[in-house]
């Protein structure tokens, strides 16, 4: 799993210019699906917009005013066309429920995303990689043993058991943080109290997505901390008894770095449908629960809108981290 | 590798067991906390949580054993045809298994949960073809390791067939760590069965435990959480760490390798 | 350690927690569970009851509602019909005002009628509209196709006034968000919303032509029922404009006051008229074969919801003909002569079949009304059906045609309001319509209602049309659900007797802000 991807070490930017256009045509594909799917999908816009108890039984006529105004009356192709055009010119088109521009509400709820996964990211990185050391080194021993069975039963409990518990634990039945939301009723105009208060609202959900990918970054680091304490040139250093944190940091942390990274381009798409979980859980205002409404309402636009960012976003990052392994690799 | 028949085993009683049980209905005593009559308390429409519990093993095994292995036969054969095939289909087949890894899996899952509300045939496939991606990379260089070993080379020079040779020398070369495959597939897959049934995306007459932990939700402020979210957490994470012990105790140390 | 870890958690919580503001210059703020109900401007709120609800108190319409719900001078301060019923002549109340200071005019009402037409608002319909216009600043004349008897409470309610000088150069109201949108005439501007968070904030209007709003301003803030009541409890809101009942008594012991009310939203068993329950005796059959009563009892214990009446309109309604409905009560030994009669017969292990094949029931539902489906059908199969039970997903329910692959569908239907719109609930095709055709007495009677010349004999037709309902059962109806609001003290709240303007069961109308 830790191999580079083929043909990435002979010449690095042709392969890189590769990758990037074959990961364009993934996106090519992603457009088309998002834009087929809804459509092939019963119910539409139209009926989903109705849809309410006090909506009115509207005429024939007033009814194809209506589709007409939603764009529903062209053409698959047509339709196709325009969205593809409106993209390219940066458009990404008006959101049909919430009567905005999709770009303006990706740009509200994708920031709280972002918070999340980078909140968390740091976390189970260093704490996976700490833990996992350390049990590595020093294999079989009762820290290795206790660690890693707690790990392990950690990894048994699905995601959202996780998100639940925590919620329990620290906003229901001993309220310390709050359950729910990004912000509080009365957000403060300070900065720094502002930053303080989305922090707490972010600690639960930061947790429950950091336990739920610790357990993964765990074991890969135990497993090569066990293959590096045989290798001669870490017991040579070991001997020479340097000092644990050079020990740690120059001879385990940077060994372990490549398929930290690896596993990292692995896991980016998995992220994000941890953090939808973990958004529904804790209602806070994500790009996940912006998408899962669009689904639900049939809002084409900002169905397409939304999940061609998110896509395009998880290429980048996966390409950029494939460009960071490759010059790893090089390295040696 | 034994960890088929104890699988099996446990899916086979589970099912046996079945048309003994009472009916999961409904009744009058909604939420009633664990007691005499309901060992394990009552759901939000008076059903009881351990019939419930019984009732929902067999469709969660089922699924997870299903679906694994599905995903893993369909990872195997991606990469049989990858191993044999000229350059240009396996650069085709890889650059495939790049792009499912990048697409986020939950998005493809939502989009069909939402509609199909899939029940025990749907989630099958749909479980399977959404998690057989991850594996083909592995399954790919467990194959080329054995073929490039010489049984094969001179099975090859004898004029077989590489169908043949794939079938006769690698497959059970390899077979200790498809196992381990197929057990780390069953929990992905189990988790991720769990994960739909929460966000309320399966057959909601289709009792699992994720739809049945789902219940909870609506219900953490008052005790009843408890006993709705407890025991089907329970059953689940000791079906999962079951499963690695089993997988554990399995002499397969070419997986490790 | 644990301790102060503990004492460390909750001095920076403490630290961090918002202040309290003070009470003088707190504005009344409102809880709502769901998030976000869109701007509030008639194109841009989200398309449910509550989001017009929001979107009344910055846009009067032409005829307002008291505080029981009866119509009251709005915009239109007195309106004449003409004896055919085809014209209405409305005198504009001169003192009402658009919130950038200028003045609505009956050009602005005959506005809004033409630009309607152009661009359909879904909570009105201008089918039956024919034409406005202003014969001056304060005389405006609708015209009308035929004789509409629900004019004034149900067209003439629902339909929001736009400006003319803000609207009228926009040719996509749907994508116009600047904040002139919101440009209304009601006791209440927008002052501020936060999508993200599901928050408004509204100023009251001081010189507003039905006097000044008791609140200054008004605050709408998303959250979750149990933050809610917390914060209701510490003072922080005032009022929860969606308490679930079930938390009621629990919210009424910590001294808070709780207003309870049948929402008139009823819970039904729709039948599919096209398959074998076009049959009259096979729906009462079925209506016997189960026991509604414990449907309540399971899905709406502890006064959630009450047994609904079969008459089309439940109790409270001002429609109603106070009688007692047919009730069908559970008698399984009744449903099955029925059943046999239309040649279903019981096999050896009690299930039912027709022509030797055992009968198989399509129920079809959506998450919302998952627990009722399920016990409806673990009814049914107790009975002797075999049950297909489809949970769909919200949208895709709505798609499945009249006539389509089910036997049975449960939804949730509104009965209050103007009766005007009854007709297509009945008859209509939309997913949560009866569907019903029947042999056309029950369109009949309330064609009859809608052509009525006078409110008397409206009202006798609208009788008739119940005792039909009942006996004729297009559908069936299961519960009627209790809601329930809850507040602190500071302001009195009553849930309208049919529901707020469009039928919305709700105790935060917008007339509970303002002077009786």
């Amino acid at each position: 799993m830790t191999e580079a991807p083929a043909g990435i070490r002979r010449g690095r930017a042709p392969a890189l210019a590769m990758n990037l256009l074959a990961r364009l045509a993934v996106l090519g594909l992603v457009a088309l699906t998002t834009f087929a799917l809804p459509r092939l999908l019963p119910g539409d816009p139209l009926q989903a917009m109705l849809a309410s108890d006090h909506a009115q039984s509207l005429s024939l006529a007033e009814l194809a005013a209506l589709r007409e105004r939603l764009g529903l009356t062209a053409g698959w192709g047509r339709q196709l066309g325009d969205w593809l055009g409106d993209l390219l010119r940066g458009d990404l088109g008006h959101s049909i429920r919430h009567a905005r521009p999709v770009a303006a509400l990706v740009a509200e709820s994708l920031p709280w995303t972002l918070l999340l996964i980078l909140g968390a990211m740091p976390v189970y990185l260093l704490l996976g990689a700490l833990a996992g050391i350390r049990a590595g080194r020093a294999q079989g021993g009762a820290l290795d043993r206790g660690l890693t069975g707690l790990v392990t039963v950690l990894a048994s409990i699905p995601p959202f058991v996780l998100a639940i518990l925590l919620m329990l634990g620290f906003a229901i039945l001993w309220p310390v943080l709050p359950a729910g939301g990004a912000l509080p009723l009365f957000p403060s105009d300070q900065p720094l109290v502002r930053a303080g208060q989305v922090a707490r609202h972010a600690a639960l959900p930061v947790a429950a997505l950091a336990l739920h990918e610790f357990a993964r970054f765990y074991y890969l680091a135990r497993a090569e901390a066990i293959g590096l304490s045989r290798r001669p040139f870490v017991l040579n250093a070991e001997a020479r008894g340097l000092a644990p944190l050079r020990m740690l940091a120059d001879y385990y942390g940077r060994n372990i770095l490549p398929a930290f990274v690896a596993r990292m381009s692995d896991s980016i798409s998995g992220l994000f449908g941890a953090a939808l979980i973990v958004e529904i859980v804790f209602s806070y205002p994500g790009i996940g629960g912006l998408i899962y409404g669009a689904i639900l309402d049939r809002d084409y636009p900002l169905l397409q809108g939304a999940t061609i960012i998110v896509a395009a976003g998880v290429l980048a990052l996966n390409w950029l981290i494939d460009a960071v392994l490759a010059v790893l690799a090089e390295r040696g | 590798m034994r960890v088929g028949p104890p699988l099996l085993g446990l899916l086979a009683v589970s099912l046996a067991a079945r048309p003994l049980l009472p009916a999961w209905r409904s009744s009058r005593e909604v939420l009633a906390p664990p007691g005499t009559a309901h060992p394990l308390g009552t759901n939000a429409i008076g059903q009881d949580i351990a019939l419930g519990l019984l009732h929902a093993t067999p469709n969660t095994l089922l699924v997870g054993l299903a679906a694994a292995a599905l995903a893993t036969g369909v990872a195997l054969a991606a990469a049989g045809l990858a191993a044999t095939a000229p350059p240009t289909l396996r650069a085709a087949i890889l650059r495939l298994v790049d792009a499912l890894q990048v697409l986020p899996a939950m998005l493809v899952l939502l989009f069909v949960a939402a509609f199909a509300q899939p029940g025990l045939a749907g989630l099958i496939p749909l479980l399977g073809l959404t998690s057989w991606h991850e594996d083909v990379r592995l399954a790919l260089a467990l194959i080329r390791r054995e073929a490039g070993r010489e049984n094969v080379h001179f099975a090859r020079s004898m004029g077989a067939s590489w169908s043949h040779c794939l079938r006769r020398h690698v497959l059970p070369a390899i077979r200790p760590a498809l196992a381990a495959l197929y057990v780390q597939n069953i929990r992905q897959v189990t988790l991720r069965g769990a994960g739909l049934a929460f966000l309320g995306l399966t057959d909601p007459r289709l009792p699992s435990w994720g739809s049945m932990m789902q219940e909870a939700m609506d219900h953490l402020y008052t005790p009843a959480w408890s006993w709705l979210l407890l025991p089907p957490a329970l059953a689940l994470t000791l079906f999962l760490l079951v499963l690695l012990a089993l997988a554990e105790a399995a002499p397969d140390k070419d997986a490790a390798a | 350690m644990s301790g102060l870890f503990r004492i460390a958690l909750l001095t920076l919580a403490a630290l961090l927690s918002a202040p309290v503001l003070a009470q003088e210059d707190r504005p009344l703020i409102i809880t709502d569970s769901r998030a976000d109900r869109g701007m509030l401007a008639p194109y841009l709120h989200t398309r449910n009851g509550i989001a017009y609800l929001y979107m009344t108190y910055v846009f009067d319409s032409l005829v307002s509602q008291d505080r029981q719900g009866r119509p009251a001078p709005g915009l239109a301060a007195s309106w004449t019909i003409s004896a055919d019923g085809l014209t209405a002549d409305l005198q504009m109340d001169g003192r009402a005002s658009w919130h950038d200071g200028r003045p609505v005019t009956a050009r602005d009402a005959a506005f809004t009628f033409a630009y309607m037409a152009r661009h359909p608002y879904p909570f009105v319909t201008l089918k039956n509209v024919a034409g406005a216009e202003a014969l001056s600043d304060r005389h405006l004349r609708i015209t009308l196709k035929s004789r509409d008897a629900g004019l004034v409470s149900g067209l003439l309610t629902a339909l929001p006034i736009l400006p003319e000088h803000v609207y009228a150069a926009e040719d996509a109201p749907e994508r116009f968000t600047a904040p002139e949108a919101a440009t209304g005439s009601g006791p209440y501007r927008l002052a501020s919303y936060d999508k993200a968070q599901g928050r408004y904030m509204l100023e009251a209007v001081p010189d507003h032509y039905a006097g000044a709003p008791k609140f200054t301003r008004l605050m709408i803030v998303t959250m979750a029922p149990d933050a809610a009541i917390r914060a209701l409890r510490g003072g922080e809101v005032d009022v929860i404009s969606d308490l679930p009942v079930e938390r009621a008594a629990g919210v009424e012991a910590q001294g808070l006051h709780v207003v309870r009310a049948r929402s008139g939203h009823v819970t039904k068993i729709a039948f599919n008229h096209q398959g074998m329950f076009g049959a009259r005796t096979l729906r009462q059959a079925l209506a016997q074969a189960l026991d509604r009563l414990a449907i309540l009892d399971i899905t709406a214990p502890n006064g959630a919801g009450a047994l609904a009446e079969t008459g089309y309109f439940q109790q409270g309604s001002p429609w109603r003909e106070d009688r007692t409905d047919p009730v069908w009560p559970h008698d399984p030994a009744i449903a099955a002569t029925l059943f046999e009669a239309q040649g279903f017969a019981r096999n050896g292990t009690g299930r039912w079949q027709r022509d030797g094949a055992p009968v198989t029931l399509r129920l079809i539902s959506d998450e919302s009304q998952a627990r009722v489906a399920q016990v409806v059908a673990d009814q049914l199969e107790g009975f002797g059906f075999g049950v297909e039970l489809r949970l769909m997903e919200r949208t895709a329910l709505q798609a499945v045609p009249p006539g389509g692959d089910y036997d049975l569908l449960i939804a949730s239907v509104s009965t209050t309001g103007d009766p005007g719109d009854i007709a297509s609930r009945v008859t209509g095709d939309a997913w949560s319509a009866d569907r019903y055709a029947g042999d056309g007495r029950i369109a009949a009677a309330l064609e009859a209602a809608r052509q009525a010349a006078t409110p008397e004999k409206r009202l006798a037709h609208l009788r008739a049309f119940q005792r039909l309902y009942a006996e004729e059962l297009p559908s069936l109806m299961l519960i009627d659900p209790v809601m329930a609001s809850a507040h602190g003290g500071r302001i009195a709240l009553e849930f309208m007797p049919d529901g707020a303007r469009i039928g919305i069961p709700t105790a935060i109308d917008k007339s509970a802000f303002l002077p009786e």
